[in-house]
């Protein structure tokens, strides 16, 4: 059976919100260097929320292809 | 039943070994100790560190008896400040040791008698790569996260060199135990990350529809509250807004009408009195903001209607006791509240007791010492 679209696209969020959050993590440090302590810290936080973002979307995805390989191994 | 004695000892002995330094110091000044502490403090310069070792020796028997990882950690610790002059810091084996420890406590807790299983590979090979990418991909991760940490820790290091002219700043940032907090908060928040992580990887490597069904239909799982991050910070901020009224309300309308009834409410005047009440109802004020704020996300809006209620009838009620008391009529004071005289007091409340506040603020600043 083919797996269906909807895992793609959560894979996809997925993955595009981990990339986004890395984006962050790393300029969190690079504002820490400039002196910018208050959008540093606001940028981890920011890079925290979208890695949890990230993982629910994958977690998510898990649970459809769950569904979608469970069904096969059943028939 | 062999293994779960081997776990038991197993730790015991390492602890033993790496601890065994401590150990003997005791043994070694044991006998000295029942003469008394004067042998121990005989030489001021080492005193404490002669005490800082007995006590990280007689930790360090507590740990060998019990095999606990946190009282390993402790003695070692313990051992390290002791040490620290020496220039002998926390060296490599008990490091190694430590993780052996832990690992020994894990499986301790989670190993079940005579159910064991084994993963079993067709190929060789297919082990090999499999359990390469395992190793590396936890290493990689280790050190990714470690990198990050100590790259943030070591701009903040620099960052408190840097504002020299800015005191309280470079106090906070080049304050080691400021530092240790940083990076115990950021290693929590990607522990639990990684957690879930894994959690979700094994849901991918063992697909259940009977677990994502389970998951996705239970109303348990998907109606989460979500606590958003420094709530504490925002219910003081809007709390700092709200109950100065309340407390004009209380002192400016309520006592002075309680006076002429109760003669002995005039207790209540005094300044000290005042302060704590004045702090009573900003604590209470933003328990409620907290509460009424996971309500609005939630959808309770039965809590949040009672307290707005509340808060537009003690203003309501107060203007028209102060029209009544002018004009003694009650029809007309209902229909004429007089804001304006409570919206005097209440903008002399804000001053006042905003006053009182930086008051306590700056009495404590000057107890721990920043405030001259």
């Amino acid at each position: 059976m083919k797996l269906s679209l909807k895992l793609y696209i959560y894979l996809a969020i997925g993955v595009a919100l981990f990339i986004l959050s890395a984006m962050f993590f790393i300029w969190s440090v690079g504002y820490m260097e400039h002196a910018m302590i208050a959008t540093s810290l606001l940028s981890a936080l920011i890079g925290f929320s979208l890695l949890s973002g990230a993982l629910y979307m994958f977690r998510l995805s898990a649970y459809i292809y769950g569904i979608e390989r469970g069904e096969r191994e059943e028939h | 039943m062999r293994m779960r004695i081997l776990f038991e000892v197993i730790p015991r002995i390492i602890s033993l070994l790496i601890l065994w330094e401590c150990m003997d110091f005791l043994l070694r000044y044991g006998t000295q100790l029942f003469k008394g502490f004067e042998t121990l403090l005989l030489t001021p310069s080492s005193a404490i560190m002669n005490i800082l070792t007995l006590v990280a020796s007689v930790v360090a028997i507590a740990t060998v008896v019990t095999a606990s990882p946190l009282l390993y950690v402790v003695s070692l610790t313990l051992l390290a400040i002791a040490k620290g002059s020496a220039g002998t810091l926390v060296s490599f084996q008990s490091i190694v040791g430590l993780i052996a420890m832990l690992v020994m406590d894990h499986v301790k807790s989670v190993y079940r008698e005579e159910q064991m299983k084994y993963v079993k590979y067709r190929r060789r090979v297919l082990a090999l790569i499999s359990i390469a990418t395992l190793c590396i991909g936890m290493s990689m991760l280790c050190i990714v996260v470690a990198t990050y940490v100590t790259q943030f820790i070591m701009a903040m290091k620099a960052l408190g060199m840097g504002v020299g002219g800015n005191h309280i700043l470079s106090l906070l940032f080049s304050n080691p135990l400021v530092q240790i907090a940083i990076a115990l908060v950021l290693i929590k928040l990607f522990y639990r990350l990684i957690v879930e992580g894994f959690d979700i990887v094994s849901l991918f490597l063992y697909p259940s529809k009977r677990v994502a069904l389970n998951v996705l239909t239970s109303r348990r799982d998907i109606d989460v509250v979500i606590s958003t991050p420094l709530q504490t910070l925002q219910s003081v901020i809007v709390s700092s807004f709200v109950a100065p009224p309340l407390y004009a309300v209380l002192y400016s309308v309520v006592l002075p009408l309680l006076k002429e009834y109760l003669p002995f409410v005039s207790v209540l005047e005094s300044i000290v009195i005042r302060a704590v009440i004045a702090i009573t109802i900003f604590i209470l004020v933003s328990l409620a903001i907290k509460t009424i704020s996971v309500d609005l996300l939630v959808g309770n809006v039965k809590r949040v209607l009672i307290a707005s209620l509340t808060m537009l009838i003690a203003i309501y009620g107060a203007s028209v006791t102060l029209t009544l008391q002018k004009a003694g009529d009650v029809v007309y004071a209902l229909l004429n509240p007089d804001i304006d005289t409570l919206s005097k007091l209440v903008e002399r409340v804000y001053t006042g007791y905003y006053l009182l506040f930086f008051y306590v603020l700056n009495a404590l600043l000057q107890l721990v010492g920043v405030a001259p």
